[in-house]
């Protein structure tokens, strides 16, 4: 432990392990041991039929850390600055797997489960995982060999030919550049050299594959003065982006609040079950609440705040359902994986700006624009954005009382194109990759997507730029009609319709799909219909 | 859309995709296997914008291969058919 955290925190009796330290994060089982110790009885975690109070799942925790330590004991795998991957079904062990990991420092990639194997491949081999938690077979192709068993069907497996990547090394250097120089911004990076353990973030968006820094320090906010707690009892589905359910689900339980678990492939109902629960808070990917919605489920719908992630919007559709169904008691907050909330919309405001407006930045949250953004999209009021996100953390010094430490977070050039309205509003114009230039016009795809999925016939569209040497890119749709609906007779209208509200801009082919492919979060896979559809 | 084999045929179904297309179509088809030296480009609506909507519909939809500058060179329908009937195929 450096002298830095010793000075800073309280005076607790910490067992220290015997053997070389774990690299990261096991300070955060002590102090969320201080948190459960203020009320032990308190609900943490229902699932099935079951209900944990959280010293329960405290014990449950510790309980999986003896389990893994001695199964690693066993193998002799002790190093705690390896990464390990996380491989499992939606299930509790998982939950108790990673976080109990979490708490013992062990620097953790959560693997998307629905990834294909050569993604798989791809991440172990860029993130450097060097072994993997799993409750299932892996590939041949990782290259990894099954060692022991955990627990159940939990299993270690590990790289084949014994060499773990330096993995920590890689990670923390991964991760965003911390600002500030003063003396907190300095504390604040010494902590994180201490705490950093988990990863959040698949990495399947952002080709990083995991940002400790911000998610490790997000939790120790959450455990010491926690500056967003929307949940006192959340229902968790399992259905958003993967990294942000496992995110969502750690920081409700660090909060102190209660997580009510559901198996996705009961394919539970989620109102009905939210209203059993009696669930205060819902979070879902908008793919499943475009599911609710079209099952007219929204009357029962039981949240008092709408959590939207893993997009970069609320579509409009999804907005007008929700106008003046839900009064003073929805709003809606966008929110990603790596950074958490980062909006919010009041309720009497979901259709401001025709529906495009994401809301005000949290108190805590600052959007900028990049100056060097592209003349067509300055041009157009749009900027590259540039988010902040300051969080604060308290801890109890032994001579000088609490002390408050204030950090920023920043995302620089995530690739969001980001519009301020003069009311102070922030929209997105698309992401940057998304966006593109069709001879000298910028295109957004959502643009024909909103103007299709408007249309009766439509059921499902997603907008792309074809590549093509020529012309940059050309504006296509792929679209899914309603069943029983003939598309020779639907296409050219369709066509026609663009055509008469975008003018040149419109899409020059209309592309009828059974489905539109979608990645593991639900996203469209834009850029692999490009790709099949490009031209010369 | 199924792809033409008559140029004349191609150059109407491109036209048709742009979004101003040249009125009376029908009968544009009919000048054009008629006399197509008389017909200039403006006389097919091929603008800048039309021409480029008409070269990706050619692309798209029939397989024919050319550019809008290479359209803009022309003067007549009667150099554009015979170029569409050359041109490369995707």
């Amino acid at each position: 432990m450096s002298p830095l955290v010793q000075r800073l925190l309280p005076p607790i009796p910490l067992p220290l392990p015997p053997g070389p330290l774990p690299a990261a994060g096991w300070m955060l089982r002590e102090v969320y041991g201080l948190r459960v110790a203020e009320d032990p009885r308190r609900e943490a975690l229902r699932f099935s039929d079951h209900v944990l109070s959280h010293a329960e799942l405290l014990d449950r925790l510790d309980h999986w850390q003896e389990l893994v330590q001695h199964a690693v004991t066993r193998i002799g795998c002790l190093g705690g600055d390896r990464l390990w991957g996380v491989c499992g079904g939606d299930s509790v062990d998982h939950l108790f797997l990673s976080i109990s990991q979490f708490f013992a420092g062990r620097p953790l990639l959560l693997l998307p489960l629905h990834a294909s194997e050569e993604e798989w491949a791809s991440l172990v081999q860029r993130a450097g995982v060097g072994a993997v938690f799993t409750d299932r077979p892996l590939p041949p192709s990782l290259g990894m060999e099954r060692r022991t068993v955990v627990q159940g069907s939990w299993e270690i497996w590990t790289a084949r030919d014994g060499q773990a990547s330096a993995a920590a090394d890689f990670l923390l250097s991964s991760a965003p550049p911390l600002g500030g120089s003063g003396d907190g911004a300095q504390q604040a990076r010494a902590i994180l050299d201490q705490v950093a353990g988990i990863a959040l973030s698949s990495g399947t968006t952002t080709g990083v594959p995991a940002i400790q820094t911000s998610s490790c320090f997000e939790a120790l906010a959450m455990l010491q003065h926690p500056e967003w707690p929307p949940s006192r009892r959340m229902l968790f589905s399992f259905r958003m982006q993967f990294g942000a359910s496992r995110s969502w689900a750690l920081r409700t339980l660090l909060e102190g609040a209660t997580l009510c678990c559901v198996r996705v492939s009961e394919r539970p109902e989620l109102p009905e079950l939210a209203g059993r629960f009696e669930a205060d808070t819902l979070p879902v990917n908008p793919v499943y609440l475009e599911e609710m919605l079209a099952q007219r489920l929204e009357e029962r719908f039981p949240a008092s705040l709408a959590f939207v992630t893993g997009t970069d919007r609320v579509p409009a559709g999804l907005r007008r359902r929700f106008h003046g169904r839900f009064g003073p008691r929805l709003t809606i907050a966008l929110a990603n994986s790596r950074l958490g909330p980062l909006t919010q919309l009041p309720p009497d405001q979901l259709l401001a700006h025709d529906g495009e407006s994401v809301g005000f930045p949290l108190p805590n949250v600052r959007f900028g624009f990049d100056a060097d953004a592209a003349p067509e999209w300055q041009a157009q009021g749009i900027g590259e954005a540039v988010v902040a996100k300051t969080l604060r953390v308290r801890l109890q010094h032994p001579e000088h009382g609490l002390i408050d430490l204030q950090h920023t977070l920043e995302a620089l050039r995530p690739g969001d194109l980001l519009r301020r309205w003069p009311d102070g509003q922030l929209s997105f114009a698309g992401r940057a990759n998304d966006v593109f230039l069709f001879r000298t016009v910028l295109v957004s795809p959502h643009e024909i997507e909103d103007l299709l999925a408007e249309d009766p016939a439509v059921r499902e569209v997603v907008a792309f730029g074809a590549p093509s040497s020529v012309y940059g890119a050309v504006p296509m749709a792929a679209l899914c009609l309603q069943a029983g609906l003939d598309p020779d007779q639907e296409l050219p209208r369709l066509r026609r319709l663009c055509q008469d509200a975008m003018g040149y801009r419109a899409p020059k082919a209309l592309i009828p799909l059974e489905a539109i492919p979608r990645g593991p979060s639900g996203k469209p896979l834009r850029r692999e219909l490009a790709r099949l559809h490009a031209l010369s | 859309m199924p792809a033409c084999v008559d140029p004349v045929d191609q150059l109407i179904a491109a036209l048709a995709s742009i979004s101003l297309p040249p009125p009376e179509l029908e009968s544009l088809g009919v000048m054009l296997r008629r006399d197509p030296g008389r017909l200039s480009l403006a006389d097919l609506g091929l603008d800048s914008l039309g021409r480029l909507e008409a070269c990706i519909a050619l692309e798209i939809e029939q397989g024919v291969l050319i550019t809008p500058e290479t359209v803009a060179s022309l003067h007549s329908a009667d150099q554009l058919l015979r170029r569409i009937a050359t041109a490369p195929r995707v």
